[in-house]
């Protein structure tokens, strides 16, 4: 009974963002196909750059776009009270939210890491021992993603999450700087073999680890909300 | 525009209250009922409208509804039976029943001259006027 | 299968004790029953409590204390279950700006499967709207209206409606008051709202509710409601004092002329005053306006006087 009620919620939301999800699917192609027109006729630095820049833009602006629209906004505009009138407690309405953005975000995710590990190693431009560095710049991104998400689903508010956005797009680069130039990733980077050491496992693990918790503990806390207005 | 059609389609008894009727609701249904008893329009031993009927067609409260047909049975205007409804009783005094109304008229009559300062001689003479 | 009689169908609203701690403001002590096939009416000032009562009704607010029951589920623990026969609309709420009245109809029909299909398209044209019409462009009327169709169509078992006819033209103000009556088809049916129109309150309520500062000063069922409450008209010649009864709620004074609100009326009352030496002039009844007045300034502390 109450699965019904979430999949018509996800429904509702999928319907009202189906056009935006559908352009930004466009815009990311474009990208995509300009990474492929670009590559080999700029140099390497340069490509490297507006490469990484053309990848991820679309797909985490639509992912924001997406939960602004369907999470912060339900609150601002008071759709939320017309919603909660429906025969649903708090629990259905995360689980819809969140069962509508973390698919469309990871689909777009694993479609970008896709497209990026073509070209760092399918197309050589880096040797194979930066498989784990560059692995964890892309679930890093993930990271950043359901850290937004989840204030999102806690706070509701613009401010909140726009600030929150900024700490994730600065913060992310900067470990994963730190992460870069310590010695156990560093000495391997550059080598011809994937070297999997025991630092470079542990922090893919635990970023896999909060990518499965955070949301969780998000969804978790919004339930045990008991004032909705 | 909601045009006035639509209206007179559900409402389907067409009781009219006026607003400045200073008097208590459930009085204002009683004598819409009683007057249409009076003139004919409802006849002794036909079904009144059930109470929930009725106010839903007047927009009036079930308990007023439920009052004015209480205060009718108990004088003895309509019947009623648990399980069957009300009906206009078969046993009324339409002369008496147009005999209340008029009382009913007068006294208004009489309120307005005291209000008016009209003195009972005047008012006398104007009643002999219309009869 | 045996008729359900009105002493075993659980009621409408049973509300006990409840209580609500805010920063600036606290519900107590929140008594509150009627039984279904009824209509409650709610008044009180804004900032009374009105609109957090109607919330904990739907479960959106949990009390600190008290218990409540609607249609006999317990609030907010029971919530899904009392929310599928119930119809709740607030002043407050809104639809989607970007969708059409059709968009709503089709989710909220996919949710319930005592949607009326008919019943839709009458209200479609008793409200004068249109199924492609897009909220962006309605007007405040007509956004009220949708969501009244909405929870109306669904042909619920109790309305929850939070200031229906607020912002309203009086034909609109009307059609919804009509629709309000039209949904009470049996015993089954009930309503529980707040107004500032009390005139709609008045004419449509079995029971009122008067709030004020979160707490209730009067339940009851409409008819005692309004015959409880008097103005005298008194002329008082030799300045003497007025009679010292618990139930006078507010006294007006203009030299010799004095006018007296009171509560519980009983025949016996008038005698008072002229045992007092005062004249009676005329005794009114009030509008439940009057009475929203006159219960305000009492509770304001305006109501009794010394006489000078």
């Amino acid at each position: 009974m109450s699965n019904s009620i979430i999949a018509q919620l996800v429904k509702k939301d999928f319907l009202m963002t189906r056009n935006t999800i559908f352009i930004f699917c466009l815009i990311t192609l474009a990208s995509v196909a300009a990474i492929y027109m670009i590559f080999g006729h700029v140099p390497k630095v340069v490509f490297l750059n507006l490469g990484f820049t053309l990848l991820i833009a679309p797909a985490i602006t639509c992912a924001i776009v997406l939960l602004m629209k369907t999470i912060v906004m339900e609150k601002q505009k008071s759709t939320q009270l017309f919603i909660m009138s429906l025969p649903l407690s708090i629990r259905e309405f995360t689980t819809a939210k969140l069962l509508l953005n973390l698919p469309v975000f990871t689909i777009f995710w694993l479609g970008i890491t896709a497209v990026a590990f073509y070209f760092s190693f399918g197309l050589g431009l880096f040797p194979y021992g930066s498989v784990p560095f560059i692995t964890m710049i892309f679930l890093g991104i993930f990271v950043a993603y359901v850290v937004i998400l989840s204030i999102a689903i806690l706070y509701q508010s613009y401010g909140v999450t726009v600030i929150t956005m900024l700490c994730a797009e600065l913060g992310t680069p900067a470990y994963l700087w730190v992460i870069a130039y310590s010695e156990p990733i560093n000495s391997h980077v550059y080598e011809s073999h994937m070297v999997w050491n025991s630092p470079a496992i542990a922090i893919v693990a635990t970023q896999i680890l909060l990518i499965i918790l955070v949301p969780l503990i998000a969804w978790h806390i919004q339930n045990k909300k008991r004032d909705f207005v | 525009m909601p045009s006035l059609t639509v209206y007179t389609v559900y409402m389907k008894y067409e009781f009219v209250f006026s607003q400045t009727d200073m008097r208590p609701m459930y009085q204002q249904i009683m004598e819409q009922i009683t007057q249409r008893i009076a003139v004919g329009d409802w006849l002794p031993g036909s079904a009144l409208p059930s109470i929930r009927e009725l106010a839903i067609d007047t927009n009036v409260s079930v308990i007023t509804v439920k009052r004015a047909y209480l205060e009718l049975e108990r004088e003895g205007v309509i019947a009623t039976q648990q399980g069957k409804g009300s009906w206009v009783s078969e046993s009324l005094d339409l002369d008496a029943l147009q005999r209340e109304e008029l009382i009913q008229h007068l006294q208004q009559a009489g309120k307005l001259a005291k209000s008016l300062a009209v003195t009972e001689a005047e008012l006398l003479q104007i009643i002999k006027k219309f009869l | 299968m045996s008729v359900p009689d009105s002493l075993s169908m659980p009621l409408a609203i049973e509300c006990e004790d409840i209580t609500k701690h805010y920063p600036h403001f606290m519900l107590r002590d929140v008594k509150l029953s009627f039984e279904q096939g009824s209509v409650m009416g709610l008044v009180g000032p804004n900032g009374a409590g009105k609109s957090t009562i109607l919330r904990i009704v739907m479960g959106l607010i949990k009390p600190d204390s008290g218990s409540i029951k609607v249609l006999g589920y317990s609030m907010p623990n029971e919530q899904i279950a009392a929310k599928r026969n119930i119809g709740f609309v607030a002043e407050d709420m809104r639809l989607y700006e970007s969708e059409t009245i059709e968009f709503h109809i089709n989710f909220i029909k996919s949710i319930f499967n005592s949607w009326d299909d008919q019943y839709a398209k009458k209200l479609l044209h008793r409200f004068d709207l249109k199924k492609e019409q897009k909220i962006k462009g309605m007007s405040h009327g007509q956004r009220i209206k949708a969501i009244l169709l909405l929870a109306l169509a669904r042909r619920p078992n109790l309305l929850v409606f939070d200031e229906p006819t607020t912002g309203l033209d009086p034909v609109v103000r009307k059609e919804v008051l009509n629709e309000m009556m039209n949904s009470l088809e049996d015993e089954t049916h009930s309503i529980l709202f707040s107004s500032h129109n009390t005139l709609d309150v008045e004419q449509i309520s079995d029971y009122i509710t008067f709030i004020y500062d979160g707490r209730i000063i009067e339940s009851r069922n409409k008819e005692d409601f309004m015959d409880g409450w008097r103005r005298l008209r008194l002329t008082n010649m030799n300045n003497v004092s007025l009679p010292n009864l618990s139930n006078i709620k507010e006294i007006q004074q203009s030299g010799r002329l004095c006018t007296v609100t009171l509560n519980n009326y009983e025949n016996s009352i008038p005698e008072h005053f002229t045992n007092a030496g005062l004249q009676i002039n005329n005794i009114e009844r009030l509008t439940l306006e009057e009475i929203f007045l006159g219960n305000v300034a009492h509770a304001k502390g305006a109501g009794k006087e010394a006489i000078v």
